[in-house]
């Protein structure tokens, strides 16, 4: 594997801890809906569609087709899953960034105490 | 009934717009058709029951990203360059060898198409593809071709060699990628064809000699344009074998 692909993107890291909250209900316009009401992302479902096939070619999620259901026009769900090496490239990000995060921390807390300070401006 | 016509009515409301559902259906690969067209039934389901005109707002906006998302990607494919590169090269190969036929074997085009004619003084012969007179009749004259010495052409030939010797001696290098390729040869393609054009509005040619000299960049171009598309499509070939080598 390129060593390019080891790493995930921002909206490639919050789609796939969306599918691990989401567990076995875990399909695309579930996945939309949790990015709005937790994170107010509200993307697009091709925006979802388009991560997960790149996720799933990295063999960082696997899917499998569920029933047609008639509120979904006859149209089967496509459940995702994130795979072993998927958490594996999830850790690794976050530790990377709890890493890089850690002196930038207290450098916004004291900006913003500034900013407050100044009548929020 | 009463009762049947509140259920066509309500079942009317409550419909996704058919025309985004068709452009979805389209422009979606098989893989992820039926997928993402049920997510978006099931959510408009929702929604209509709160709102059906936001319902039906909310499903062009999400047509409209996602087609513009799965678009982009397919533009993106080097499936789709690949293609692109096939395509298009053939297709301006089909249209100058129609132009060059049709400006060997069109008699009196000064009286047949006379608008066209003072344009194509000042060298512009693409211009015929804007002119009626071109597409009129133009199966007649590419009926009479009878032979290819008409598109024979000393200088075009040398110039043509050049191109495509200068293009493998270029290849030869690493950092020569496909992008660098299309963009050499491409350049190298049309320059003829602009130079004819800058040479005859410089200078203050007589009729017969500017037929020459846009033979030239029109014959160069013919010449040129498939064995650069095939470089180009050599280019593209090795590298994604060579990214999916990397991957392995």
């Amino acid at each position: 594997m390129a060593d390019k692909e080891k790493f995930l993107g921002e909206f490639e890291q919050m789609t796939m801890l969306a599918l691990m909250r989401l567990g076995s209900d875990a399909y695309g316009a579930k996945i939309r809906q949790l990015l709005d009401s937790e994170i107010s992302r509200n993307v697009a479902i091709g925006a979802i569609y388009s991560t997960l096939e790149r996720l799933e070619k990295k063999g960082m999620v696997v899917s499998k087709l569920g029933a047609a259901t008639a509120e979904r026009g006859g149209r089967a769900k496509r459940f995702f899953t994130v795979t072993a090496e998927g958490k594996a490239a999830l850790t690794r990000a976050k530790s990377a960034m709890d890493t890089l995060w850690q002196d930038i921390v207290f450098n916004n807390i004291h900006n913003i105490k500034k900013l407050n300070i100044n009548g929020g401006y | 009934m009463p009762a049947d016509i509140k259920i066509t009515v309500k079942h009317e409301l409550f419909s996704p717009p058919s025309f985004a559902l068709m452009l979805l259906a389209w422009i979606l690969s098989p893989y992820l058709v039926d997928a993402i067209l049920g997510d978006l039934i099931e959510e408009f389901n929702h929604r209509s029951k709160a709102d059906s005109q936001a319902a039906k707002r909310w499903f062009w906006q999400q047509t409209i990203h996602t087609t513009l998302i799965y678009l982009k990607k397919s533009f993106n494919s080097p499936s789709f360059i690949r293609k692109l590169n096939i395509v298009l090269p053939l297709a301006l190969f089909i249209l100058a060898f129609a132009l060059i036929a049709w400006l060997s074997y069109a008699d009196n085009l000064s009286d047949y198409a006379p608008g066209f004619w003072q344009t194509l003084l000042t060298g512009q012969a693409h211009m015929a593809f804007f002119d009626g007179a071109f597409w009129a009749n133009l199966g007649d004259y590419i009926a009479q071709v009878d032979s290819v010495w008409f598109l024979l052409d000393s200088a075009s030939l040398i110039l043509a060699l050049f191109t495509i010797l200068l293009l493998i001696h270029l290849d030869k290098r690493s950092s020569f990628t496909p992008l660098k390729m299309a963009c050499w040869g491409y350049s190298l393609v049309v320059l003829p064809y602009l130079w004819s054009l800058i040479h005859i509005n410089s200078n203050h040619f007589i009729a017969t000699e500017i037929g020459p000299i846009i033979a030239i960049g029109l014959i160069t171009f013919l010449y040129t344009i498939l064995p650069v598309s095939y470089l180009v499509h050599r280019k593209l070939k090795q590298q994604i074998q060579g990214t999916s080598r990397d991957k392995k």
